[in-house]
């Protein structure tokens, strides 16, 4: 059988190079390489969610991102509004799309995020192994119509309040002269809860839980992929399990790699989360986190209260609005992690593992995580004759491409001009979703601070150790207590490993990135956008992280 | 008599009240506080005095006054308009029109331009809003001279002698001082709010203008040019309006007259301009304390950045803590233009 282009969306050099200058690959989400799988769902859903966000809000500035999908990674332009005539008459309804949320942004969020576990509770209590082809059909159907629905969520949220934390950073500057590399900034923005936290504090409990039944040993002498069996072999073990698998039916709809269909969910298999409970046990004592939470609560109501003393009362009415819904969007920056992008994924997941396991079955392919290397059409072909149907050859050639894509890495942008010049305009569009997450500030080497590595502020404090490379999720393992973790990116199901670092170091990174607002929370140091962290430090040297300054320095290799 | 009667405005200080009435002295205080006011000098009101004494207008006039009732002086305007016949009648004398023609002369040379226009104003040592005159685009010696003795006279109009009536002040006697000044050649002018009226953000600064003179703005009657300007970032948020008549100089006074088509739509204050205008309120703002409401204008006759004058300032009024309502528009507001534009 021929072997079809997995979208419309395919990067073609000539067509694609005509209307835009250049491309960027989105190296956040799609490096290592999405599978097929993926990326057509990404390539469809994330674009339709970010161009219906932009059209239902009406972004004066922006229509949305358009996609391709180029050897697994995907690439994005943002289609920018240029004409004055458009832009007022977008602004004009922009302007009424935004009160909601000035008015009651707790509300709107409820709302939405009602809607979805609407969504997830059906698709949860949906039967796989019992359904027909036909029930189990329509249940993708329902799945990828829940993932194109959560798109459209994601970026009616992330434009405005992204947007909103524009200007809170613009006017802390200006009002206050405190710009986001201060410790004044944070503090007035930390110690709240959230979901991820929430999930963080059950696996600490979960290891106080083990200590207790005298299973802790079990934890930290052996691999968190021999947890599961090993616990199964005791009567403590089953019982602590059957507490963990409850827990994990609520908040266990997560893989480890956000943005891919490929990795197991926690409740497929548990062991990033035992990686997490043995992190706890091996830091020990209480629940820091909480502690931490309570603390730079109280700091910020002190912080917020002298910020507010000092400026004139007309200003406080506005200003105090502004500062709640900053601080909203920090903990939506965090938490829609969870909610948005992790859970609806762990459901797509789901009813394709169901598909796959049906069509090796019925000889269609050989394994089940083929079906990743499939697309929605070709499920669909086979779905109900599947013993009709070999999509062998199909897999084979696309798992080899696929191979072969991780071998080389995608560059940064495809373009006909210069890298600088792209970047320009990507900044001018002054998109917020670009300049927080794709872009984030470029650091500024200071040479006169004789630092090995320029990065931008995460989260301050100075901080020596250890530095621990962590490539993918293997390594956390590695993780001991007061390290510096140097990474090319944090990820959400990461936080649990926060509470035994003593600082972070990641390549890339803006100030609403993952490892910043995780580590201040922890109220460690976090240095960002150091571009070649992962490649000039070695695992083990001693370095000293500056998160006021920005710097990275080798003491000792 | 040979003391000083003349003073330039940099001469004075708001203490010079009693020398040279209340309007050249506070000329006086915001030109010796680095303000930009039009350029000029002022008459101490013993002139006032000297030329009633010198000329006999003085006699004149308490012969007249004596000679009719209080009362009817009071309701009946010819015998105000008679006694101002009487000062009028008289010339300036030889040795004052010396002087005065050496500092108009002066204040010609300093400008550039012979037969400068000036305004010629009254001062009184007590406040008569509008009880008597002004006269716009005096030009030369003999205009001057004339325009100073109608502006002593003018301390006779009725309402001026009403006045003094019902306050016990003497009516025959009442010297008032006068101020000599550069007539502004307006480009345009308007005022300034060195803090967002609507919301107290001191950040944010607000422009109204229009071409001409400032009536053409401070009254209300057309929409101006709207701009504001982010403080930190000197960015300038505008909104240009259709202006369709501006007020300019007719004869001594003024006039609304048409805008000339092409200049409508156009923005009549440049970026740069603009720019001055924050400078200037910023510094009206650290010499006051306060934030301030300034009426400015721009004057051709002066390059950027002298060009720019102040015409008044004082305190500026701001809504005090805005209603909810107003608070979400003005974040909106905020958004827009810090956030979601092109850059």
């Amino acid at each position: 059988m021929r072997t079809y282009e997995i979208t419309p969306f395919e990067f073609d050099e000539t067509a694609d190079l005509q209307k835009y200058d250049a491309w960027f690959l989105d190296g956040t989400h799609s490096v290592p390489p999405w599978t097929p799988m993926f990326g057509w769902s990404w390539i469809n859903y994330c674009r339709h969610g970010m161009m219906w966000a932009a059209q239902k809000l009406q972004l004066p500035t922006c229509k949305g991102w358009d996609w391709r999908l180029h050897r697994g990674g995907g690439y994005l332009a943002v289609l920018v509004v240029d004409d004055p005539g458009e832009i007022a008459a977008r602004e004009q309804v922009f302007r009424k799309q935004l009160e909601p949320f000035i008015e009651d942004y707790d509300a709107v969020w409820q709302k939405h995020l009602d809607e979805l576990q609407g969504y997830y509770g059906t698709l949860k209590a949906f039967d796989i192994d019992s359904a027909t082809n036909i029930e189990l059909l329509d249940h993708m159907e329902d799945a990828f119509r829940l993932n194109r629905r959560m798109w459209e969520i994601h970026f009616y949220f992330m434009y405005v309040v992204f947007g909103v934390y524009m200007l809170f950073e613009a006017m802390m500057k200006q009002m206050f002269g405190i710009d986001d590399s201060s410790p004044e900034f944070h503090k007035v923005l930390t110690g709240f809860d959230n979901k991820v936290f929430q999930v963080d504090k059950k696996l600490w409990e979960f290891g106080k839980k083990a200590q207790a039944m005298g299973l802790d040993s079990l934890f930290m002498n052996n691999p968190p992929e021999r947890v599961g069996d090993l616990l199964e072999q005791t009567e403590a073990g089953r019982l602590w399990l059957a507490d963990f698998r409850e827990f994990l039916s609520e908040d266990g709809w997560r893989s480890q790699r956000m943005s891919e269909f490929i990795n197991p969910t926690w409740i497929e298999n548990p062991a990033p989360a035992y990686m997490s409970v043995r992190q706890f046990l091996q830091k020990g004592g209480d629940f820091d986190l909480e502690r931490e939470r309570a603390r730079l609560g109280a700091e910020r109501q002190r912080a917020e209260k002298e910020l507010l003393d000092g400026i004139p009362d007309e200003q406080r009415g506005w200003f105090t609005k502004l500062l709640r819904l900053a601080q909203r969007s920090g903990s939506f920056s965090e938490e829609h992690n969870h909610w948005l992008d992790l859970y609806t994924h762990a459901l797509v997941r789901r009813a394709l593992v169901g598909w796959g396991e049906r069509l090796v079955a019925a000889g269609v392919m050989d394994r089940v995580e083929d079906v990743f290397f499939l697309i929605p059409d070709e499920i669909r072909r086979v779905a109900l004759a599947p013993e009709w149907h070999d999509l062998r050859d199909v897999v084979a050639d696309r798992r080899a491409e696929w191979a072969a894509w991780a071998e080389e890495e995608n560059p940064p942008m495809i373009g006909r001009v210069t890298l600088e010049e792209a970047m320009g305009t990507l900044i001018r569009s002054n998109d917020p979703v670009v300049l927080k997450v794709v872009v984030g500030s470029l650091p500024v080497p200071k040479p006169e601070l004789k630092a090995d590595l320029y990065g931008t502020c995460g989260s301050p404090g100075v901080v020596e150790g250890r530095a621990r490379m962590v490539m993918t999720d293997a390594d956390l393992i590695n993780v001991e207590e007061g390290d510096i973790l140097v990474a090319p990116a944090t990820y959400p199901s990461w936080t649990a490993v926060f509470a035994l670092l003593g600082g972070v170091v990641v390549d890339r990174g803006a100030s609403l990135s993952h490892a910043a607002i995780v580590g201040r929370e922890y109220g460690i140091p976090v240095v960002m956008n150091v571009f070649e962290g992962t490649k000039v430090i070695k695992d083990g040297m001693r370095i000293r992280v500056d998160g006021n300054m920005g710097t990275v320095t080798i003491l000792n290799d | 008599m040979t003391e000083k009667w003349i003073y330039w405005f940099e001469e004075l200080s708001k203490d010079s009240f009693e020398l040279v009435g209340k309007k050249c002295a506070n000329l006086g205080e915001m030109t010796r506080a680095g303000l930009p006011v039009p350029p000029g000098f002022a008459l101490t009101v013993d002139a006032y005095t000297r030329f009633m004494n010198e000329t006999g207008a003085a006699g004149e006039v308490r012969a007249y006054v004596a000679a009719v009732n209080r009362q009817q002086l009071t309701r009946d305007e010819r015998h105000s308009r008679h006694v101002r016949k009487i000062v009028e009648n008289h010339e300036l004398p030889e040795d004052m029109k010396l002087d005065v023609s050496r500092e108009y002369g002066r204040l010609c040379d300093l400008v550039g331009r012979p037969d400068l226009p000036v305004a010629v104003r009254s001062s009184g040592v007590a406040s008569m809003p509008g009880a008597m005159e002004t006269y716009l685009n005096v030009r030369g010696d003999e205009q001057v001279f004339t325009k100073i003795v109608e502006v002593w006279g003018s301390s006779f109009t009725h309402q001026a002698v009403a006045y003094r009536a019902s306050n016990g002040l003497s009516i025959e006697n009442f010297p008032i001082g006068v101020a000599v000044m550069k007539v502004v050649n307006a480009k345009c002018s308007g005022v300034a709010m060195s803090v967002h009226p609507n919301t107290g953000d001191r950040n944010k600064m607000l422009v109204e203008a229009n071409w001409g003179l400032g009536e053409g703005v401070v009254g209300g009657a057309i929409t101006p040019d709207h701009f504001v300007i982010d403080r930190t970032t000197g960015e300038i948020q505008s909104t240009i309006s259709t202006k369709t008549e501006c007020v300019l100089p007719n004869g001594n006074g003024t006039s609304w007259q048409a805008v000339e088509t092409e200049l409508q739509a156009c923005s009549c204050v440049s970026d740069d301009e603009l720019r001055e205008i924050v400078k200037l309120a910023e510094r009206l703002e650290t010499a006051y304390g306060e934030p301030q409401d300034i009426e400015w204008v721009f004057d051709r006759d002066f390059a950027l950045p002298d060009s720019l004058r102040v015409v008044q300032t004082r305190p500026a009024k701001i809504a005090k803590g805005a209603d909810e309502g107003s608070q979400n528009q003005y974040l909106i507001d905020m958004l827009l233009s810090s956030v979601y534009h092109r850059t």
